[in-house]
């Protein structure tokens, strides 16, 4: 047991600390708001520069073969700085190609994925379908030359920087994934504008013919992979959403110590210092049961239980922490050039994404076996060490 | 980062675990329940027996003193365990009075009370509190005067509980009536059979008795004033900590936890088994999920300690977690078991032996005990986030 970093990974993160602080000043954050890409290229270049992209790819793909856990670290940082979203799609973009890819693919896209020079985005949910397979809509029909794929995608993260999508789609009585470049005839993407900021669209296959070397992963059996990828990608998110829980704590304890009102600092109101510290525990106790879930799933091992606990505890409290900010900022907090709102708004659109608390919830419900219907060995909910 | 318990912390938790699941009989838990905190019965006290025989008694305490000099995570695996499997509660003289006089005591002292702990001789209830001075311990006034070789003590202590089944309490007097209300308190062994005690009992919501006692004129000896003259209330704050790593323990709310698991699965309601309901089931998996958060705090603030770290904030975030969702387990768990939840455990039909229903009215002593959740808030902010205090 190891509760904190180690000095190694100390040392990663605190590079990351150091590069996004210095990158993201307010008036690039400020500028980026308004490209439709979300960041520009010198930001881009300078993390593709750091390894980033393939900062988890296996190392027999160019990559550097660091741990989930370890890319987490990463992705705290990121959230801490509330980066582009546009990191955390291409990391797992990158990550889904390495995991599903036949050696093929995984040479025809992976060393530009790794250097930045191309992104993958994940193209899963659906206006009626996000976690059951059998409601989706997006179908492949086999033709003699491959498949022909039509359907529409929502909510694709970084679709207008993307290169190639990751698409779920019907095949018969199963799902198949295909990696579909969106230079393809047929991908249109329309950006969406939303709450959070991050930079979605809907991505539509107007009949696009692919080979059948599109096809990733094995035949109408690519939902579990899939959903292997969405729990990595479900457990960086949490680990982003620390770290902006982090930084919002830190904004609001720091105000709190200098604002003053009736004459003293508002920071020693015990109703400040009651709120804040919700904050902390909420923040402390994210911290662990995020990076228990990412160590579980860095290993290999079975973390549905870890990881729905991770998710629903972030996706509730990330807000949470964020009002709460809101409310002793007051109006400091609330003005667009204040950060708070940056943080607030990519908290709610993040406990949304991959699955709400309520999604994540169920899961654990299935996971705890409520109905009775317990498997041997499984018996004992919260005895699991 | 690491999670997972090393080889040796996981085969201490089996050992402990296969212990536990051996001798706490169903006999001692119905013992237990009847006996509420009247003494010890035979049972428990069988059982305390063979914990001490293993060295148990002292699993925190320094191997210099016949402890098992074990880490403070592996003293929090022996409490969550105990506490899981519902085992008699370490007493205080064990978790708070030995290592006090550990820390503090003089030689003489330790030789003179800490075998007759370890052995079972004596038992402390301890009586910091009275009338005006509750959460603001620093006020208290029952007094203590040196004539000749004896103190001479005069006041009264509330919420004294256990007195009435202790051999000795350990009390925090003031001896230094003119220094700073800090810095006039010491802390002092009064054997429960000297002259001059009253104990009253006062009975509490959750059917536990704690009391009021009242000291007119009671002598004792000079050497039962431990550690320094007017430093006692620093020594009662360090013995909280001691407790904390117990405070933060989740195993009591995980006893509850699986025990509701096993009624969900079978019980039925409506033509329904309880846990196929869609309410029962999102409550059950948002107590699962801040068990395991609890969980992480008291094994953080446990972690620290090991690490040689003073835990600013991490002892008073696992504290307040932990209590404030043990009402939330329990009343969440009368929810689930609806009209049955309110069924006094001496009703046959009382489902789990009322055991929810009791930890219902208990949870509120978590709450506002041992250093107040509110209390503890303050710490955090000012000792963890650094806020100021003026």
């Amino acid at each position: 047991m190891h509760l904190a970093p180690t000095e190694e990974q100390q040392a990663i993160q605190s590079a990351a600390r150091t590069f996004l602080a210095k990158e993201i000043t307010r008036e690039r954050w400020q500028a980026w708001a308004t490209l439709p890409e979300g960041y520009d290229r010198d930001f881009w270049a300078a993390a593709a520069a750091l390894g980033w992209f393939g900062y988890g790819v296996p190392a027999r793909d160019g990559g550097e073969g660091a741990s989930l856990l370890e890319v987490g670290l990463l992705m705290e940082e990121c959230g801490r700085a509330a980066a582009p979203l546009a990191v955390f799609s291409a990391v797992v973009g990158a990550l889904g190609v390495a995991s599903m890819g036949s050696p093929r693919q995984r040479r025809d896209w992976l060393p530009r994925l790794v250097a930045g020079e191309g992104q993958a985005a994940l193209a899963v949910a659906e206006a009626e379908a996000e976690h059951n397979p059998r409601a989706l809509v997006t179908r492949a029909r086999r033709t003699r030359t491959g498949y022909r794929l039509s359907g529409e995608k929502r909510y694709v993260l970084q679709a207008v920087t993307a290169d190639v999508f990751l698409v779920a789609a019907r095949d018969g009585t199963g799902v198949s994934v295909f990696l579909v470049p969106k230079e393809a005839g047929g991908v249109h993407v329309q950006p969406t504008a939303t709450f959070g900021g991050d930079r979605q669209s809907v991505v539509s296959f107007d009949g696009v013919d692919l080979s059948r070397a599109a096809l990733l992963g094995r035949r109408t059996q690519g939902w579990r992979a899939i959903e292997t990828i969405q729990q990595h990608a479900t457990g960086l998110l949490c680990a982003d959403m620390l770290g902006g829980m982090q930084t919002v704590l830190d904004m609001t304890a720091r105000y709190a110590a200098e604002r003053t009102q009736f004459g003293v600092k508002i920071g020693t109101f015990q109703a400040v210092q009651n709120m804040a510290a919700e904050m902390a525990i909420a923040t402390e106790g994210a911290r662990h049961v995020v990076y228990q879930a990412l160590a579980r799933l860095a290993a290999g091992r079975s973390a549905r239980r870890e990881l729905a606990i991770a998710r629903a505890w972030t996706a509730r409290s990330y807000p949470a922490v964020t009002l709460t900010a809101h409310q002793i900022h007051g109006g400091a907090g609330y003005v667009v050039e204040h950060e708070l709102p940056r943080y607030s708004a990519r908290a709610k659109a993040a406990a949304l994404m991959l699955g709400t608390a309520d999604h994540w919830l169920d899961v654990l419900a299935e996971e705890l076996r409520l109905d009775g219907v317990a498997l041997p060995g499984r018996l004992r909910a919260t005895g699991r060490r | 980062m690491r999670y997972e318990l090393t080889a040796e912390q996981d085969a201490w938790r089996q050992e402990v675990r296969a212990f536990l699941r051996a001798e706490v009989t169903p006999a001692l838990e119905e013992e237990m329940r009847v006996s509420g905190n009247e003494g010890r019965g035979p049972l428990a006290q069988a059982f305390q027996r063979k914990l001490a025989e293993r060295g148990w008694w002292g699993v925190g305490w320094p191997k210099e003193f016949g402890g098992l000099g074990k880490t403070a995570v592996e003293q929090y695996i022996f409490i969550e365990e105990m506490d899981l499997a519902g085992a008699p509660g370490m007493q205080l003289s064990v978790t708070s009075v030995a290592p006090t006089i550990m820390r503090i005591g003089t030689k003489a002292q330790q030789a003179q009370w800490l075998p007759r702990i370890m052995r079972g001789e004596v038992d402390f209830a301890l009586g910091y509190s009275e009338a005006q001075a509750g959460t603001d311990l620093a006020s208290l006034e029952t007094r203590a005067v040196l004539d000749g070789d004896s103190w001479v003590i005069n006041g009264h202590k509330m919420w004294n509980t256990g007195a009435h089944t202790a051999t000795h309490n350990w009390i925090a007097v003031r001896t230094e009536p003119d220094a700073p209300k800090h810095k006039g308190i010491s802390l002092m062994i009064v054997p429960m059979d000297a002259q001059g005690i009253t104990v009253q009992p006062l009975w509490t919501w959750p059917g536990l008795r704690t009391n009021a006692v009242y000291l007119d004129n009671v002598r004792v000896p000079r050497d039962h004033l431990v550690g320094e003259r007017g430093q006692g209330f620093y020594y009662a704050m360090m013995a909280l900590d001691f407790e904390r790593i117990a405070i933060g323990s989740v195993g009591m709310c995980r006893r509850l936890y699986d025990l509701l698991l096993g009624f969900v699965r079978t019980a039925r309601r409506d033509g329904h088994v309880l846990g196929t309901i869609p309410w029962v089931r999102r409550r059950m998996a948002e107590l699962a999920t801040e068990i395991e958060v609890g969980r992480m705090l008291g094994l953080l603030n446990a972690w620290l300690i090991d690490q040689g770290i003073v835990p600013t904030k991490e002892g008073s975030m696992a504290k307040i977690f932990v209590s404030e969702l043990s009402a939330r387990v329990a009343s969440t768990g009368m929810d689930i078991l609806g009209l049955a939840g309110q069924l006094a455990p001496d009703s046959p039909a009382a489902p789990l032996h009322g055991r929810i229903q009791w930890m219902y009215r208990t949870a509120p002593l978590l709450r506002f005990g041992g250093g107040s959740n509110e209390v503890q808030r303050l710490i955090i902010a000012q000792r963890g986030l650094g806020m100021p205090r003026k």
